[in-house]
């Protein structure tokens, strides 16, 4: 799917205009399927985007943990305050219609935000117990390999 | 002449023959030890007739009164002596009784302490502090240590929060479950952060503000209730939950569905991603994270 900036913007006006009849994205999906799933989509593309931009310090955080040149601890520390801060830049975007303007989506980014919250969705599962540190080093040393391919 | 004292209370052993010299002696040394020994008795009786080790005690002054009863020669009135010494000076149950501090989850559920209740994590003004769980006093302690981690931190406690909204089902979120997702997922409540390490500190005072958090999520404007949803629905990890979801600052909390189907517990707390929102919605109400969804794909 190719990203239309305009329709884009357009959607997200018509989505501001259908909360301000007090309803929320649920009830776009339940009551217009089709202008949703677009919406939704230019969503998925604008949040891998802010996260590839990223791409090269996440890279970094992720090969000095491969590595062994920063212990897990350091790792998750850094990692994850990437993911928050592009995190943060996402939201403050997805209905600013201003800074939708301005925003240049880079196609190359698409599916790039999937490898770093699949990292990031890990400390999560090692807080519960259900994996291990080493099986997270796993898991980061097979998606920096897949990364590469964004860089 | 010889014959058995008729004077003497005590018995000899059997078939044993004194002098009337022998027995006097005996009787003023027995005199003796029976004051000693009555004076240890009374004393012992002031240790709680819990205490293992004061049982232990009168058990041995038995064995030592049966001794005197069946009558000593100065050697082993002597080790009795000693012995008596020893369990005088070193033995537990000899020492004066002290009142021991109630154990912490007695002042968890309200006990007769008197001090406002007390954080019960000896290191919890720092974030990942290891969780310190006590047995709550009616549980056996087989069963306390059969639980999971996860099990002992959704105990009860008087700190729990809960969501009791009539026609929707009732929610709980256990202190101990709170405050141990406080420091990774503190944030995006509004909690704050430690500069260094990210992370909000664990303290009493935060995850009670997390919990408050948490617990008036039905109060957002955009809340959506998600009654019959699942975590990672699919997966090994997969059960059925409760989900509210607040699209607008695209965060969730997860209720795990118990057995009995009557109260739904706290599991935790993420801000989803675009791509984990639009699978949650078009799932009606599946909570996958981009983990799950990437190793589906």
């Amino acid at each position: 799917m190719t990203y239309k900036k305009n329709k884009h913007i357009e959607l997200v006006k018509h989505f501001m205009d259908f909360k301000k009849q007090g309803k929320n994205v649920y009830d776009l999906y339940l009551e217009n399927r089709g202008e949703y799933l677009e919406l939704s989509r230019y969503q998925c593309m604008v949040n891998d985007c802010i996260f590839w931009t990223r791409r090269k310090e996440f890279v970094l955080c992720m090969e000095n943990y491969v590595h062994d040149s920063i212990d897990f601890e350091h790792f998750e520390i850094a990692f994850s305050r990437l993911w928050k801060e592009s995190m943060k830049s996402y939201n403050a975007l997805k209905i600013n219609l201003k800074g939708l303007k301005n925003f240049e989506l880079d196609p190359k980014s698409d599916g790039f935000g999937r490898f770093v919250t699949f990292v990031y969705r890990q400390f999560e599962v090692l807080e519960d117990d259900k994996c291990t540190e080493r099986e997270v080093k796993g898991i980061v040393r097979d998606a920096l390999r897949e990364i590469q391919a964004y860089l | 002449m010889k014959l058995r004292s008729r004077c003497f209370p005590l018995e000899y052993y059997p078939g044993e023959v004194l002098t009337e010299v022998e027995a006097r002696r005996r009787q003023k040394h027995i005199t003796c030890y029976t004051l000693i020994i009555c004076s240890l008795w009374a004393s012992n009786l002031e240790v709680g007739q819990s205490e293992t080790n004061g049982f232990q005690t009168r058990t041995e002054i038995h064995r030592v009164i049966h001794d005197l009863r069946g009558g000593v020669d100065l050697t082993e009135a002597a080790y009795l002596l000693i012995t008596i010494w020893m369990l005088n000076q070193q033995s537990v149950g000899f020492q004066p009784v002290r009142q021991a501090p109630p154990p912490p989850h007695h002042q968890l559920f309200g006990g007769t302490s008197k001090l406002p209740p007390k954080n019960d994590f000896s290191k919890s003004n720092q974030a990942g502090a290891s969780l310190q769980m006590e047995r709550p006093s009616a549980m056996p302690h087989q069963d306390f240590t059969a639980l999971t981690k996860e099990e002992k931190r959704n105990l009860p406690d008087h700190r729990d929060g809960f969501i009791l909204e009539e026609g929707r089902p009732h929610l709980a979120a256990r202190y101990y479950q709170v405050n141990y997702k406080t420091p990774d997922h503190g944030d995006i409540h509004g909690l704050p952060v430690n500069v260094t390490n990210g992370k909000t500190p664990k303290t009493e005072e935060n995850s009670l503000a997390f919990q408050d958090s948490i617990v008036n999520m039905p109060n957002r404007k955009e809340v959506i209730w998600f009654e019959n949803g699942m975590y990672q629905g699919g997966t090994e990890r997969g059960y059925d939950s409760v989900n509210l979801y607040d699209p607008e600052t695209q965060v969730i909390a997860v209720f795990k569905k118990q057995g009995d189907g009557k109260l739904s517990l706290f599991t935790t707390t993420c801000e989803l991603t675009a791509l984990e929102q639009d699978h949650l919605l078009k799932s009606g109400g599946n909570f996958m994270t981009e983990a799950i969804l990437k190793q589906q794909n």
